[in-house]
């Protein structure tokens, strides 16, 4: 069981990323100084930590900056009110690994947490990646399904792989984004769910089982439902 | 800091100032030198002729056979060699004196004049002015006395000389006034140059302060102060913007939880759809808090200093890709013009520049009718329109389209936050860039001039 540490100073925020990560099975310690926060992190006893940014006794920045001195290398998902892009730059070059701002859906920063600890455990360096029947061959840059070639867009093809990759977890319309475009910011638009429509009826032919699925106010999850 | 063009120079009070003095100093030295002239010659003239008028009255008095032994002894005395006297017969011929013919020109009244004489008169080679006389004695003989101006000519030199050297002066002195009126053009200059860094947002620049304390110096410290005051303010709101937000999303992120448990809670209950709409307010409340905050730290930031090389057509692609499905849906073609050679790049935050634009596009797709279309192009400048078929938007909303939650007209019934427009004016604005809101019914076009005004 990965086991969190969660940095947070506000206790009902608090109170609900544990609760939060607890439903989704995370052994979750919480501390609510930025101090023993860090004592607690350097410890190495964790996976990965959610880290507040204003901390009353600290900036979280301090805390990253730290951490990565000592060589402590878990992912590190930043959590703030400050959303200005400028001080997500700063979070991200501290040495955050992702920087996710106040106010958030807690469904959000799972998804976002556990694309880290996936990250870490990491599935990067695979060519060909399988879900089920759907294959996806990064090298001829080619998908199939139950046999059937899939004739995808670039856009799609790495739509696809982003699901692919993180097949089984909420991926939020804001990562879905960040993946295709490399921006950070939610568009408040429908593009996303165009594009995941689109690649849908290319993916889900009569016939197939369906693999993506909507998590209605979140996003969505892509794998093989029970 | 560029170096400062002459022509630059002219445009400054100092150098006009300088080059005018110069002009008149030359001009009062042109004049006192000349009148010192004339009257050092009029004086030297006047001296000459009481001295002829002495010889001639000398002449006068004594016996006529002493004249001759009287010539012979003045010219005798005369070691500067300028005395000139001829004694003639009534008929004009020679009988002594240094001087063999009388000079043509000259009235027999006993006035002296000043004349030019060939010098074979007195047995020189060459021409010499001379101021001299003619009378007639009292025995009919006729008497010339003269003297060569030799003095009055070296006076001229002395004073033409020294004019050639006040003129050297007055360039010279003009010179350094020039150079010296580049000096306050180069801190103006600089001054220029910072004024426009603190226009783009560089609020952190202030004038240079010199020891010299001129007035230069005392504008630069009541703007440098100004500036430390804006920044002040600056901060003071950036602060007080950074605290609203902290303040507020906390509140609204322990809502958002909370309303995210009780879904967990009622699930499977009738209260769950109540709950879940309650989601979806709460979510569309942080949306619109989201997008008006977005605007204020847009408008309030100093982000130049991030700024980079930003490759448009790559960033016009991107919006095209993400759009094209969504313009596909209600049969819009989204059509992408891009030049055929690069426009190069410009200096700026890329992600803004996306936002902008895809703040533009989304908004022309929302506006374009079924079936219609929407031009996203990339020309020489550089300039990005876009363009759409919508049904435009009236000349009296136009100017205010771009205030955070202005819905005027068709936008009424059309879904968005409300600040898309407001968001793209302050990322243009940011950037030093113009943005141009164009319509007229079945046609709307945005331009960005990528470029600094």
């Amino acid at each position: 069981m990965p086991r969190i540490l969660t940095i947070e100073d506000d206790e009902i925020t608090a109170r609900e990323i544990v609760s939060e990560l607890d439903s989704h099975g995370y052994a979750v310690e919480w501390v609510a100084s930025g101090e023993d926060g860090l004592c607690k992190a350097l410890t190495g006893e964790f996976d990965a930590i959610t880290l507040d940014r204003m901390l009353p006794d600290c900036d979280g920045l301090n805390i990253v900056t730290r951490l990565r001195q000592e060589g402590r290398d878990m992912p590190i998902l930043m959590i703030s009110a400050l959303s200005d892009v400028d001080e997500r730059v700063r979070g991200l070059r501290a040495g955050g690994d992702d920087y996710l701002t106040k106010p958030f859906s807690p469904s959000e920063m799972v998804a976002r947490l556990e694309v880290l600890l996936r990250r870490n455990r990491s599935v990067l360096q695979q060519t060909l990646l399988k879900v089920g029947d759907l294959e996806l061959n990064l090298l001829s840059r080619s998908a199939r399904r139950a046999g059937q070639d899939l004739r995808l867009s670039p856009t799609q093809f790495r739509l696809l792989e982003f699901f692919m990759r993180n097949a089984g977890q909420v991926v939020t319309r804001s990562m879905l984004f960040e993946a295709l475009w490399g921006y950070s910011f939610d568009p408040g638009t429908n593009v996303i769910d165009v594009h995941v429509n689109h690649l849908r009826k290319k993916v889900e032919q009569p016939g197939t089982s369906p693999l993506f699925q909507t998590i209605r106010g979140t996003g969505y999850v892509f794998g093989q439902t029970e | 800091m560029s170096s400062v063009k002459l022509s630059d120079s002219w445009r400054t009070t100092t150098f006009r100032l300088v080059l005018l003095y110069g002009f008149a100093f030359g001009l009062s030295v042109i004049a006192l030198v000349t009148l010192i002239y004339f009257h050092t010659a009029r004086y030297i003239n006047q001296q000459i002729d009481q001295v002829l008028q002495a010889e001639s009255h000398s002449c006068h008095v004594i016996p006529s056979p002493e004249v001759p032994r009287f010539i012979a002894s003045a010219l005798k005395l005369d070691v500067r060699k300028i005395e000139i006297f001829g004694l003639f017969s009534p008929q004009g011929e020679y009988l002594s004196g240094n001087a063999r013919h009388l000079p043509g020109g000259m009235v027999w009244d006993g006035r002296p004049r000043s004349i030019r004489v060939d010098q074979r008169v007195i047995g020189k080679a060459g021409e010499t002015s001379i101021r001299a006389l003619v009378t007639i004695l009292p025995d009919q003989n006729i008497l010339l006395v003269g003297r060569e101006e030799r003095q009055i000519g070296e006076i001229r030199n002395i004073l033409l000389e020294a004019l050639a050297g006040a003129a050297g002066i007055i360039v010279l002195v003009t010179l350094a006034g020039v150079r010296l009126s580049v000096v306050p053009i180069r801190r103006i200059r600089e001054v220029q140059a910072i004024s426009e860094a603190v226009r783009d947002g560089e609020i952190g620049r202030r004038f240079p302060v010199s020891h010299r304390n001129d007035e230069l110096d005392m504008l630069a410290r009541i703007v440098n102060e100004m500036l430390d005051d804006t920044e002040h303010r600056m901060r003071d709101i950036k602060g007080t913007s950074d605290s609203i937000a902290h303040n507020l999303r906390t509140p609204l992120t322990r809502l958002r939880a909370l309303l995210n448990r009780l879904t967990h809670l009622t699930e499977g209950t009738g209260a769950n759809t109540v709950v879940l709409q309650a989601t979806e307010e709460v979510d569309q409340l942080l949306s619109r808090f989201r997008a008006l905050l977005r605007v204020s730290e847009i408008s309030g930031t100093m982000r130049q200093e991030a700024f980079g090389e930003v490759d448009l057509a790559s960033i016009l692609k991107n919006i095209h890709d993400a759009y094209a499905p969504v313009a596909e849906e209600r049969d819009i073609e989204l059509a992408l013009e891009l030049p055929s050679i690069s426009v190069g790049k410009v200096l700026g935050d890329a992600s803004l520049l996306f936002e902008a634009l895809l703040n533009l596009v989304d908004n022309a797709i929302k506006f374009a009718p079924d079936a219609g279309r929407v031009c996203l192009s990339l020309a020489a400048g550089p300039v990005i329109s876009v363009e759409d078929n919508g049904p435009g938007i009236s000349p009296d909303e136009i100017h205010l389209i771009t205030q955070p939650f202005y819905r005027g007209g068709a936008g009424r019934s059309v879904p968005g936050s409300g600040v898309g427009l407001s968001i793209v004016a302050a990322i243009a604005s940011l950037h030093g860039f113009d943005f141009e809101l164009t319509s007229v019914p079945g046609r709307t076009k945005a331009t960005l001039y990528c470029f600094k005004r």
